[in-house]
């Protein structure tokens, strides 16, 4: 593999020849993901570099976009293909994180014959995200009570286990296995929150966020399914949520 | 004009042709300044197909060989192949494709001593296919011989040699002919790497890569990245290699990103990042000689 600096020295079992500009490692747990931004202006907007992280081994892969390769008459058409492949080790977790705002429309697959890791994709932005696998929606991680925020992605569910987490921060994390193309569109939505004078305990007592989706539903008359609850936490009991479209009605604007 | 190949089959008018009963067998090509045979494929495994087998090309200016998609449609929506072919000494790219297809495959084909080895690029406008790939099945690929690359008593020439030029898939194609006089051949790349891009070499034994330096003393290299890979080069997987005769030094050699690509006209503020991620990947590898 590519004599990377950052990258390379990270993997496992890999010594460097010198000759070959080149790592010559014995393991089978090495592929390459790639990313591509799906969206209409993906081939004229920069989110670039593009930094693929681990932070336990030191992994850091700065990735650039595609060579602008026409002409509009004497100037160069300033239009790159947003796709960014990165060698990984795949037995391990990596964070995507994007220079501009992430595309809405993405799509990741792994190249690997071995392994299988979790991908956490940095938004600068709320919103909602849904994920996709072979063309099916992955239904993201029940709530958990305990952390306030969607339970962590485990790999157990396969391909496509995600959750999107909002508030303080927003991030989205999927699993991925070799092969595996990860859709990830996103879900027209207003952010919204609400703080409440109660206890934590009063809170879940009185049904947690089950009912509290019931109940903001039933005040706008919606489905209580296009309620998203994104995070809860002490202050002295704050919501962060999402009112989605009803997917029966629309499709989503971005698509 | 520039279409110069010796032999061009089925395919002067740069657009698919029909080629109904044509049979191009047993035939040499040499000195050609464009490419020696620019000749249309089969269908993947159709083994009896003669439309174009057993032919060699060799001490070409140009490619030795550019295989090319027929006029049977599945050839570009499913998988087209070249087979039984043999090059030696082509300047350029020994036997290289540059055309649309699913799947492109050379099989049972020979390469020797040749500067730019073999290139196989499958093209996927749009990104319509599932897969992009292109494959080298049951090959032989040899290294610099003892033979000169000049008439005797002439300067000889002293490129850079290498055995396979590393495959990938990419979006844009290239005519089958070039009607400029500065006509590019397959090894140009000009365009955005493919999203299913994918590349398989099965069953091939690699000869005689003695040294990574050749006769003049100019780098000699079994498997190297096409020096316009900007983009995305995929994972390279090997299958059953046989390396017979190759030293370690000259097996493979992964040039980093070329600086000059971080300009406002190419990668922007650093260079195209493809060549920081290359892997390649072996199963079922002897070493022999």
């Amino acid at each position: 593999m590519s004599d990377t600096a950052r990258v390379s020295e990270t993997f496992k079992d890999c010594e460097f020849t010198e000759q070959w500009n080149a790592w010559q490692c014995q393991q089978e747990n090495l592929g390459v993901l790639v990313a591509i931004g799906d969206d209409g202006d993906a081939y004229d907007r920069s989110v670039v570099p593009v930094y693929f992280t681990n932070e336990e081994s030191g992994y850091t892969n700065k990735v650039n976009y595609m060579m602008d390769n026409t002409w509009d008459g004497f100037y160069a058409s300033q239009k790159h293909k947003s796709m960014f492949p990165t060698m990984v080790q795949t037995d391990r977790n990596y964070t995507v994180e994007y220079s501009g705002t992430p595309f809405g429309n993405m799509r990741y697959k792994l190249w690997s014959k071995e392994g299988a890791f979790k991908v956490k994709v940095l938004y600068w932005n709320a919103g909602s995200y849904k994920v996709l696998v072979d063309g099916k929606e992955v239904e993201a991680n029940a709530f958990d009570r305990n952390t306030g925020i969607a339970k962590p992605v485990s790999g157990l569910r396969g391909c496509g286990e995600n959750r999107f987490v909002g508030g303080t921060t927003n991030y989205l994390e999927f699993w991925i296995t070799p092969l595996c193309t990860v859709q990830v569109k996103p879900v027209d939505s207003i952010p919204s929150n609400v703080r409440m004078d109660w206890t934590m305990d009063e809170f879940y007592s009185a049904g947690g966020t089950t009912s509290f989706a019931d109940r903001v539903s039933a005040a706008l008359g919606i489905h209580a399914s296009q309620i998203k609850i994104v995070a809860v936490y002490k202050g002295s009991v704050v919501v962060d949520y999402l009112v989605t479209v009803d997917p029966e009605s629309t499709e989503s604007a971005s698509d | 004009m520039d279409k110069e190949a010796c032999f061009s089959i089925c395919a002067y008018s740069n657009e698919k042709e029909p080629c109904d009963d044509v049979h191009v067998t047993n035939n040499i090509a040499a000195g050609c300044p464009y490419a020696g045979f620019v000749a249309p494929g089969h269908a993947c495994g159709d083994d009896e197909s003669d439309l174009f087998k057993w032919n060699t090309a060799h001490s070409t200016l140009g490619a030795g060989m550019l295989i090319i998609p027929g006029d049977d449609p599945s050839h570009t929506a499913v998988c087209y192949e070249g087979s039984s072919l043999a090059v030696y000494k082509a300047q350029w790219g020994s036997i290289g494709t540059a055309y649309e297809a699913a799947e492109i495959r050379m099989r049972d084909v020979t390469v020797i001593d040749s500067k730019d080895g073999i290139n196989i690029y499958a093209s996927d406008k749009g990104d319509k296919f599932p897969t992009n790939k292109a494959v080298l099945i049951n090959s032989h690929v040899y290294g610099e011989t003892e033979a000169d690359d000049c008439p005797e008593d002439h300067d000889c020439l002293c490129p850079q040699k290498m055995g396979v030029m590393l495959f990938y898939g990419q979006n844009g194609s290239k005519d089958y002919h070039h009607d400029v006089t500065s006509g590019y051949l397959t090894t140009n790349l000009m365009s955005y790497g493919s999203w299913a891009s994918e590349a398989e070499y099965s069953g091939n034994t690699f000869h005689n890569f003695i040294s990574n330096t050749t006769k003049c003393g100019n780098r000699q290299t079994l498997l190297r990245r096409n020096p316009d890979s900007s983009d995305y080069i995929p994972v390279q997987k090997f299958y059953n290699t046989i390396f017979d005769n190759v030293s370690d030094e000259a097996m493979v050699w992964l040039e980093d990103p070329d600086p000059h690509w971080a300009n406002a006209a190419d990668c922007a503020g650093f260079p195209c990042t493809a060549p920081n991620n290359v892997v390649m990947t072996f199963e079922g590898t002897s070493f022999t000689g």
